[in-house]
């Protein structure tokens, strides 16, 4: 990118010839490896988010308390977060020129802002009066609303992020 | 009829012909596979935190084993279908993949163990804080699983290094 001189590409093309992108682009075994813990961190973090979805929406577990599957499994989540976003970042780092470029690249991003404020917006509206609906089979609307677009943003991104390689 | 019998078949078929020909058939149905392994994974991942005493510690093991089990199976099936599949674009290649036999030799003796010996540990609803069976029986079943993962990402990184 010589004749584009902004911050951003510029930013990335640093890290992309720093030490650490190097040696794991160089390496065999390291983008593979890190690759393998970013595919199975899916079942972790997905997996549980999934869990408290198909609470909401009255598919699994409800007989228990909303707020109990909620309290019990986000330790799990964020530990699955942690795992995602340390071998994400490693992964970008070895091939930052290239994913700067890479439109599917930016889709998931995209897809990961609005992933991340979907349950923000969660947490700070209605489930601030869980107690309300906590034994409730099947969640007011708005919680629902939340479940569905949460896993339908985590398949998009699920798909977006298997989508990067495809693309060059 | 031999294994490779079989799989020289397949590769003749014109459904195989045809999905080898395809430019997205293998991408769409890799997807498809990693969705599913998302679901199946995530699935087990919690049925055997919950037996080693982590995560859903409210609900008896047998209970969050039995709200699980359809997502469980639904996803075991697209996962196999979704499997085949992927044989169907290149037969002969996973023929001769020693990671792919090894995936198809682990995926049968973790199945055989989540539905027998896993199976029991799960009724057992053994919830004590030491040592137990239900916990061993959760860590074999997240070795071999994982197993299955691990082989079956180096079929393709493997086959990569090969060629």
């Amino acid at each position: 990118m010589p004749h584009n001189m902004s911050p951003l590409p510029h930013f990335c093309q640093w890290l992309h010839d720093s030490t650490i992108g190097t040696s794991i682009r160089e390496s065999t075994y390291a983008f593979p490896v890190i690759e393998t813990v970013h595919v199975l961190g899916i079942t972790l973090l997905v997996g549980t988010i999934a869990v408290v979805d198909l609470r909401l929406l009255g598919i699994l577990f409800k007989r228990e308390k909303v707020s109990s599957i909620v309290r019990q499994v986000l330790p799990l989540t964020w530990s699955g977060f942690v795992v995602m976003f340390v071998s994400g970042v490693l992964l970008f780092w070895s091939e930052a020129e290239k994913a700067y470029v890479n439109p599917i690249f930016r889709i998931k991003l995209l897809l990961l802002l609005l992933v991340g404020l979907n349950p923000l917006i969660f947490h700070s509206t209605i489930y601030r009066r869980v107690a309300a609906w906590d034994d409730a089979l099947v969640a007011p609307r708005q919680a629902r609303v939340t479940a569905i677009l949460s896993l339908t943003l985590w398949t998009a991104t699920i798909v977006a992020g298997r989508a990067i390689a495809y693309v060059h | 009829m031999s294994a490779l019998h079989f799989f020289r078949w397949l590769s003749h078929s014109s459904f195989s012909i045809y999905l080898r020909h395809s430019t997205w058939g293998f991408a769409i149905i890799e997807t498809v596979h990693l969705l599913g392994l998302a679901a199946l994974g995530g699935t087990i991942l919690i049925v055997d935190l919950r037996l080693l005493g982590i995560g859903l510690r409210r609900q008896p093991i047998s209970r969050v084993a039995r709200e699980l089990s359809p997502v469980l199976l639904g996803s075991l099936g697209v996962m196999l279908i979704s499997g085949a599949l992927l044989v169907m674009t290149g037969p002969m290649k996973y023929y001769y993949s020693p990671s792919f036999r090894l995936k198809i030799l682990l995926f049968l003796l973790a199945v055989t163990f989540y539905f027998t010996l896993h199976r029991n540990a799960v009724r057992s609803n053994a919830d004590s804080t030491g040592f137990t069976w239900s916990k061993v029986a959760a860590v074999v079943s997240l070795a071999l699983w994982l197993g299955v993962g691990l082989a079956g990402r180096a079929i393709g990184f493997l086959g990569m290094l090969l060629v």
